[in-house]
């Protein structure tokens, strides 16, 4: 094929009429043509399937068919190449119905000349581009819009077209969720069915406002109001207003979205912002109140250590058990303190825990060495079982050595005769500790006090062989031991004595093996 | 004789400090920060005895000062203190004090076994 050739097809049965049509395109000079020549309507719809012609020139008589028929299925088919019916009459009728069907021209066969053909065939192919871009531009347009509304539609937020009289012209799919109108029921409502009562005189004079001087206050931004939905609930709401104009007028386009649950989490931000205030103030109220109760204890006992120590002074035996009453009774008072602040950070939910890895073993070495180095001759012996190797954990040392401390002195303040036992026990397989066991020897309990045992301010009936305590220390053990996700458990027998047991979680230990 | 600073707004805890150690130690007494700088500078102490709560500069500010102050900034500082609740004491150490000491003092011992720490 010739560089700049049109590529003709020919649909023609009689060969003559090809040869001829065949010297009529050879001689035009501005315009060489590559003609193929199909002699049967078989033929004829092969070569169109194959769509490699620029134009394509149809006889109206092809064997026994019409052309019409033929013009019919090379459009069914997909023929892209203009056609031009050849006819042997001038037919009027015909020639309206070949337009109709998409022919690009009609021309009477002996009255055609080179000229016309050439210029036939060059207008047919000039329209038929210009009709191809239109409906190519029509599809890219019909995609567009098609992707332009699936966005609307996918948007969870509403998108709702108003015209300048207020009426909506457009609702999406996000709008129906928000509002719960379909789209059929609100199309033609005021916009400002969508808008409490409340709102809508001040909606109709920004309106009006609007469309006398163009001004608005809302337009362009993003204001918060309230909606109201077909149930006449009302909610919280962002609205972004725009206006625009087309060849119809102005139109506004607002885009709203339900603040509902965004209101939600800023009210519950709020409310833990407030919450964590309130908690930092308990936190530094009990801290300064620590520091208040400890200050004048810490003159008192510390000018009795004075007295007591001073050998010079020549005190009587009877002033210095005076001053070591003075010295008992502050030391007590300084544990009370103790006790009921951080009976009430318990309370407050001010007590962290603070884990890292500890030996247990060295905690338990640690609270029976301090007892130890308090003991009086006449105290009765801490016994303490401690396994050669223990594996570490993560815990809260500090709170564990106070948990024991306090059962361990407990222990003690109950038992007259025999021993306090503390021992340690782990698991077999990897060495962890499961529990520690304080067993004392003492007066014990019976067994429906238990429960009792562990509550604030509460202490089993005192006597002349009941001490007395803050009957805050047992509770605070128990709130320390929760705190980390231990146990406290008590067993125990009137007259036999108690074995108390810190459990530790299950989690800070490996799985037992075999 | 070494030299011990205590610097505490409270003449009754001054007092008591001053009791238990000046049979050992010269004792230089100071009720507020600026006036414990100032004179830690001029006495050159061996060991300073620092209360937290003190008004106007409170202890951490004073030994943030002292360890910006080139003549002072190794300066043994022990921290003896009400603020006695579970993890006062870390706190006090993270913030850089050589030693933590819990008011009351229960046993007079304590006192000088943390002194002896950091004197040489």
């Amino acid at each position: 094929m010739a560089s700049g050739a049109i590529r003709v097809l020919l649909i023609e049965d009689q060969e003559t009429d090809y040869l001829l049509t065949r010297r009529m395109l050879a001689s035009c000079e501005n315009q060489s043509f590559d003609l193929q020549w199909a002699n049967s309507w078989q033929s004829g719809i092969e070569a169109i399937r194959r769509c490699v012609h620029d134009v394509c020139l149809l006889d109206y008589r092809i064997g026994g068919a019409d052309g019409l028929e033929l013009l019919k299925e090379s459009c069914d088919i997909g023929c892209k190449a203009p056609v031009i019916l050849l006819t042997g009459i001038s037919d009027y009728r015909l020639d309206l119905e070949a337009m109709e069907l998409g022919a690009a021209d009609f021309l009477i066969k002996d009255k055609i000349t080179p000229e016309l053909l050439e210029r036939s065939i060059r207008y047919a192919m000039a329209q038929s581009k210009a009709m191809l871009e239109l409906r190519r531009q029509q599809e890219d347009l019909r995609a567009s819009e098609l992707r332009f509304r699936s966005v609307v539609q996918s948007a969870g937020d509403a998108i709702i077209l108003a015209d300048e009289t207020g009426k909506i012209v457009f609702w999406n799919k996000g709008a129906e969720t928000i509002f719960g109108y379909v789209e059929d029921e609100i199309l033609g409502a005021q916009i400002e069915t969508l808008l409490p009562e409340t709102y809508r005189a001040q909606h109709r004079e920004s309106f009006e406002r609007f469309r006398l001087t163009g001004r608005s206050q809302i337009i362009g931004k993003t204001v918060e109001l309230q909606g109201l939905r077909k149930d006449q609930s009302l909610f919280p709401l962002e609205l972004s207003l725009a206006s625009w104009t087309n060849g119809t007028g102005t139109m506004f386009t607002a885009i709203i979205r339900d603040i509902t649950e965004r209101r939600g989490t800023e009210e519950l931000r709020w409310a833990k912002e407030a919450a964590e205030d309130a908690s930092h103030a308990k936190s530094a109220c009990l801290a300064r109140m620590s520091h208040e109760l400890r200050t004048p204890l810490h003159s008192i006992i510390g000018f009795t250590n004075l007295l007591i120590g001073n050998k010079s002074r020549n005190f009587s035996d009877q002033d210095v058990n005076l001053l070591r009453r003075i010295l008992t009774n502050a030391k007590e008072q300084l544990k009370l303190v103790d006790a009921v602040l951080d009976f009430s950070k318990i309370e407050a939910k001010q007590m962290d825990v603070e884990v890292e890895p500890v030996s247990i073993d060295v905690i338990v070495r640690d609270v029976v060495e301090q007892f130890e180095a308090e003991r009086r001759s006449t105290d009765i012996p801490i016994v303490l079982c401690l396994p050669p190797t223990v594996a570490p954990i993560h815990a809260d040392a500090q709170k564990i050595k106070q948990v024991l401390m306090n059962i361990v002195d407990n222990a003690l303040k109950f038992t007259k005769r025999g021993t306090v036992t503390v021992e340690l026990i782990l698991s077999p397989g990897n060495k962890q500790p499961i529990r520690i066991d304080v067993t004392d020897t003492g007066v014990g309990m019976p067994p429906e006090r238990l429960n009792e045992i562990f509550q604030p301010f509460h202490q089993l009936e005192s006597g002349p062989h009941h001490p007395k305590g803050t009957g805050l220390g047992l509770s605070i053990c128990k709130s320390l031991c929760d705190l980390m996700g231990y146990e406290l458990q008590v067993h125990s027998e009137p007259g036999r004595g108690s074995t108390f047991s810190i459990v530790f979680e299950e989690s800070s230990r490996l799985p037992l093996t075999a | 004789m070494r030299k011990i600073a205590v610097v505490d707004d409270n003449s009754d805890n001054r007092l008591i400090i001053r009791t238990i150690l000046e049979d050992q130690y010269e004792i230089l007494e100071f009720s507020s920060g600026l006036e414990a700088i100032e004179g830690f500078r001029q006495k050159k102490p061996d060991v300073v005895i620092l209360d937290i709560s003190l008004p106007e500069m409170d202890g951490t500010e004073i030994l943030r000062r002292i360890r910006d102050d080139p003549q002072l900034h190794d300066l043994p500082v022990i921290a003896l203190t009400a603020h006695a609740m579970v993890g006062d004491r870390e706190k006090y150490l993270a913030a850089g004090f050589n030693d933590y000491v819990a008011k009351p003092i229960l046993d007079m011992t304590i006192l000088f076994s943390t002194i002896q720490r950091w004197e040489t």
